[in-house]
């Protein structure tokens, strides 16, 4: 099979959420000869095409639920060589992903931060119920530029502010883009805890860690 | 609700959080204790004089129940910590397991309410519908998932947890409620599109309104965020009353659903009720009710459950606008 038809049978699978046909399609692309960032390409075109659906309510969470998972698996398999490239060795950015504190609520920041890799972000995801103090200990340890908080409960989403609130405490707060989310986040939020953006879902987010990060803005104090 | 006439709208806010807040007691006390929970409850309708009360919204006693592990967390409501393999919530055993734990605080609670109010006000229980207990029972990436590779165990389940709610919702009967609310914020557009929806849900929801209608109950429907594509579907679960979110337009709706239910809802409980100005909810309620009450089937009421936090002036504002 020629590039074009196992690029095709990639992107297919990816959608289709198959988790075997998905990391085989991206080992042929390469035993035939691709660059990894071919094949990330490839991986990027087909999820930013279902962020748009997602968008449009032509597809719903289970199929971004499994094709994630079919994304995953076909990135694992390119990684490797990918990291031996120089190209892939440089992500667009580095992006500290969480839950707050007291909320164990991950299907919104779990879609996020596959997107954001997808896009090209290097994603370093703390799981649930994250303390302010772990969001600042891993903004420094990953060396991030973005930092990125989920909540899906009105009583948790003022420990967003808590995080902010820290880095401003420790002179850092300049550092961060700092992007907040979650069913009850509203742009009113975002704004009143000066976080630098608000996503209303997934592709959204991605959408916005692509605008802070061309605005090059250091994080805080932007209106 | 009956599509009769009436001398005003009617209103009914789900007040169960702010209640809780209000009567000065801690949420975890209140999702534990029926006295309490109640007594806070009753607070609310002396102090509001709304037309229904419902129980505090809880979406974690029937997963509890069930066997998902919760946690308690001071001034919070309570989450589930640890989930059901699917496995586990494969059985037969779920009608009677979904009585068991907290559940029954709920039930006491609507006993106790009906104990205290006169027939003028209406007793609503909230209960967890069949998809989104099953979300919370083995987690939401799980059912997803589910959904799109094991699709005749998904069915299953829901049809197993049908029989839970049905049980569920006869014990509430029995305790005297008016009315039942299936909470189904799992159902919104984003999450279970319309073909799942026809396919798996709503048989289910259309069983639940029957069989709550054969306990003499009234059936609602809650669907959070937005489900306008879902809209006609949803009007066909042959529940009563469909109690919708903020995000969909009522009016809009009100032609989708054509009569087949009554519509609830839906002032903004993200920003607008617990951080606007009294005068602003009192104008967008006011509005809502200008542009709904023409024909009947509308209850004026918010998009899902006031927030803890809601100055009282604010839903004193809200209800004023369907007294006047």
């Amino acid at each position: 099979m020629d590039t074009e038809t196992v690029t095709a049978e990639l992107e297919r699978a990816i959608e289709a959420g198959d988790q075997e046909a998905g990391p085989a399609a991206a080992q042929a692309l390469l035993d035939l000869g691709a660059e990894p960032t071919y094949v990330t390409s490839a991986l990027s075109r087909v999820m930013t095409r279902l962020g748009e659906q997602f968008q449009r309510l032509a597809v719903f969470v289970p199929d971004l639920l499994v094709a994630a998972d079919a994304f995953e698996a076909a990135m694992q398999v390119v990684e490797p060589a990918l990291l031996e490239s120089e190209a892939g060795r440089k992500p667009k950015g580095t992006v500290v992903i969480g839950v707050v504190e007291g909320d164990i609520h991950t299907l919104g920041k779990n879609l996020v931060a596959v997107m954001l890799k997808a896009d090209g972000f290097q994603v370093h995801d703390l799981g649930r119920d994250v303390k302010a103090a772990r969001f600042a200990e891993a903004a420094q340890e990953f060396q991030a530029d973005t930092i990125a908080m989920s909540s899906l409960m009105t009583t948790t989403m003022g420990r967003m502010k808590d995080v902010i609130d820290l880095f401003v405490t420790q002179d850092r707060r300049q550092r961060y883009r700092v992007m907040v989310g979650g069913a009850p986040i509203t742009q009113q939020f975002a704004d009143e805890i000066g976080a630098d953006g608000y996503a209303e879902d997934a592709p959204d987010a991605v959408a916005l860690a692509n605008r802070l990060l061309a605005s090059g803005r250091a994080g805080g104090g932007e209106t | 609700m009956r599509f009769e006439p009436t001398d005003r709208v009617p209103v009914a806010p789900l007040l169960g959080a702010h209640a809780v807040a209000l009567a000065g007691l801690p949420h975890e006390r209140a999702c534990q204790d029926p006295a309490a929970q109640a007594d806070a409850l009753l607070l609310a309708v002396e102090a509001y004089q709304p037309d229904a009360i419902f129980t505090l919204m809880d979406l974690s006693a029937e997963p509890e129940a069930l066997g998902a592990a919760a946690d308690m967390r001071p001034g919070q409501p309570p989450v589930i910590v640890r989930h059901l393999t699917p496995q586990q919530l494969d059985t037969e055993a779920l009608e009677e397991r979904i009585l068991t734990a907290r559940v029954p605080v709920f039930t006491e609670t609507v006993s106790r309410l009906r104990d205290a109010l006169d027939d003028s006000i209406l007793v609503g229980a909230l209960i967890c519908g069949p998809l989104t207990a099953a979300a919370n029972a083995i987690g939401i990436e799980a059912l997803g998932r589910m959904l799109r590779r094991e699709r005749d165990l998904a069915s299953r389940l829901l049809a197993r947890l049908t029989a839970a709610c049905t049980s569920l919702l006869q014990r509430h009967a029995q305790a005297g409620a008016h009315a039942v609310m299936l909470l189904e914020p799992v159902a919104t557009s984003v999450i279970l599109g319309p073909p799942d929806l026809e396919a798996l849900l709503l048989p289910r929801l259309q069983e639940i309104a029957g069989a709550a209608h054969n306990s003499g109950l009234l059936s609602m429907l809650h669907v959070c965020g937005d489900c306008r594509p879902s809209l006609a579907l949803l009007a066909d679960s042959r529940a009563d009353v469909l109690s919708l979110d903020a995000p969909v337009d009522l009016p809009a709706a009100r032609h989708i659903v054509s009569g087949k239910t009554a519509l609830m809802g839906n002032l903004d409980v993200r920003h607008l009720l617990p951080h606007d100005t009294p005068d602003a909810v009192y104008q967008r309620a006011r509005a809502l009710v200008s542009e709904m009450d023409s024909t009947g089937g509308f209850v004026l009421s918010t998009g899902c459950e006031i927030p803890p936090e809601t100055p009282r002036e604010n839903v004193a504002h809200f209800m004023a606008a369907a007294q006047m």
